[in-house]
């Protein structure tokens, strides 16, 4: 079969071999030396790259991954293996998500414990005006929890929940405007199945 | 050596005297006033990383640097990988080709765009452990291509698809090539090659709706070849359309309403 010719003559941007003289186009390969003042190069080592390979013995991975994986998608299936343990959350902003949620457990089993906080929050308060230099360390706020008796349903009960893992911040007295910081924050996106609590300037409050 | 391009240049240009030079080259540290900034990041850089060696070594680095700085640069045992730019997850291919009729120490590549041959001997060497004496590269221009939009009659955009850089690579020791694979199922091939052919068909059908058909239609004139005879061996009897078709024979009854055309009929 007979093929039709390309066309010779069309307006396209100009290629590396094109044009003869004054006129100079790379391929953006990076500059690795100067020129000399008798038109010879001098290559500079300290403007080379250097490639860094891990140590590959006994990987498991293979040099090609796919462009088409989500990241996502991978956060989602790390949300529903056991292992998974979710970022911290304040404990108060659980529960009164969970009152949002479904009044009627609500009702029947959560006041008890709200009394619980509120409670604590008044130790909390106290010991803010003592030591109101230092914030709380996690894991006296995991004491006091232990105290209570709240550790293992915060950690079991979470673990479904997406939503209250966004990090909020308890102020006593604004209820309302925390439930919906612990509810509308953004959710993390991260492969890593237990993402690492950022580390603020902002002092950690015990719930 | 004095370099002449000022925008790009890798050496200082002394602004002092020979007098002025001569006696801060007497003091312990007057090389720091004499060599630029980058230079002396250079030096504090080596002795941070444990590079510098003993201090004799470290004199002899300043009095090179002192002599002839871009020379010191442009040897690349000068200039430890440590202190190079690091790139920690590059996102290319490289693809090794099967050249048979070069030499048993020659291997050639294609690499992306931006590659050079710098690049080229590191990656191979911290990648691969492959010792290399020298490299060739070219840069293939494609050929001027027009844009086929299926389903349109009008002919498409000229353009010139991306360039490709091949690199011939000398290297220190021979080798041989692996073996070619034979079997190609765990790769899926085959539904691979008929989802090829299912593309091209699909792509000429629709082509033939709307372009002047290039090919003849082969399968319509089998088919119709075969009616033909199946009728002329009478091993199908003719009958009228409104027979044949089950649902015009439900509308000619009158047994149900036409399904094209509603409230017609």
């Amino acid at each position: 079969m007979v093929r039709p010719s390309t066309a010779l003559s069309a307006r396209l941007r100009l290629t590396t071999k094109q044009v003869n003289g004054g006129y100079y186009k790379g391929n953006r390969t990076g500059s690795m030396g100067a020129h000399t003042e008798w038109g010879g190069y001098v290559i500079d080592y300290r403007k080379a790259r250097n490639y860094n390979c891990p140590d590959l013995k006994d990987s498991r991975l293979t040099p090609f991954v796919s462009a088409q994986i989500d990241p996502r998608n991978l956060d989602r299936a790390a949300r529903d293996d056991t292992t998974y343990i979710p970022g911290r959350s304040s404990g108060r902003a659980f529960i009164e998500a969970w009152k949002n949620d479904s009044p009627d457990e609500y009702s029947t089993k959560l006041d008890k414990w709200m009394l619980y906080f509120a409670q604590a929050e008044k130790i909390a308060a106290q010991q803010s005006i003592e030591h109101s230099a230092e914030a709380l360390e996690p894991e006296e706020a995991d004491k006091t929890m232990e105290s209570i008796g709240l550790e293992d349903h915060y950690h079991i009960d979470t673990q479904g929940d997406k939503d209250t893992t966004a990090e909020a911040e308890d102020v006593p007295g604004e209820s309302g405007r925390l439930w919906r910081k612990g509810i509308t924050g953004q959710r993390k996106i991260s492969s890593n199945p237990a993402p690492p609590q950022q580390e603020t300037d902002q002092r950690r409050q015990p719930y | 050596m004095r370099l002449w391009n000022a925008h790009r240049r890798v050496f200082y240009k002394n602004p002092l005297s020979y007098q002025n030079r001569l006696e801060l080259q007497s003091q312990p540290d007057g090389w720091r006033q004499i060599l630029t900034e980058d230079v002396v990041k250079f030096v504090d850089d080596l002795k941070a990383n444990r590079l510098a060696g003993t201090p004799e070594q470290q004199k002899q680095i300043i009095k090179q640097l002192l002599h002839n700085t871009p020379r010191f640069f442009s040897r690349p045992k000068n200039v430890p990988l440590e202190l190079r730019k690091q790139v920690f997850l590059p996102n290319f291919v490289v693809t090794f080709m099967r050249t048979p009729h070069l030499p048993p120490k020659y291997a050639s590549f294609w690499v992306p765009l931006w590659f050079n041959k710098l690049d080229f001997k590191n990656y191979l060497k911290n990648v691969y452990n492959v010792d290399v004496l020298h490299i060739r590269s070219y840069v293939q221009q494609s050929k001027v291509e027009r844009e086929q939009l299926p389903g349109s009659r009008t002919p498409g955009r000229l353009f010139r698809p991306q360039a490709r850089k091949k690199m011939t690579v000398e290297l220190v020791d021979p080798f041989i090539y692996p073996e070619e694979e034979k079997d190609l199922s765990p790769w899926e091939s085959e539904t691979f090659k008929k989802e090829l052919k299912q593309n091209e068909e699909m792509f000429k059908e629709e082509s033939r709706a709307t372009q002047p058909p290039i090919d003849p239609d082969l399968k319509r004139r089998e088919s119709i070849a075969q009616q033909a005879q199946e009728f002329l061996q009478g091993r199908q009897r003719w009958r009228p359309s409104w027979q044949s078709i089950p649902t015009d024979t439900r509308v000619m009854q009158g047994t149900s309403r036409s399904p094209g055309i509603r409230g017609t009929i």
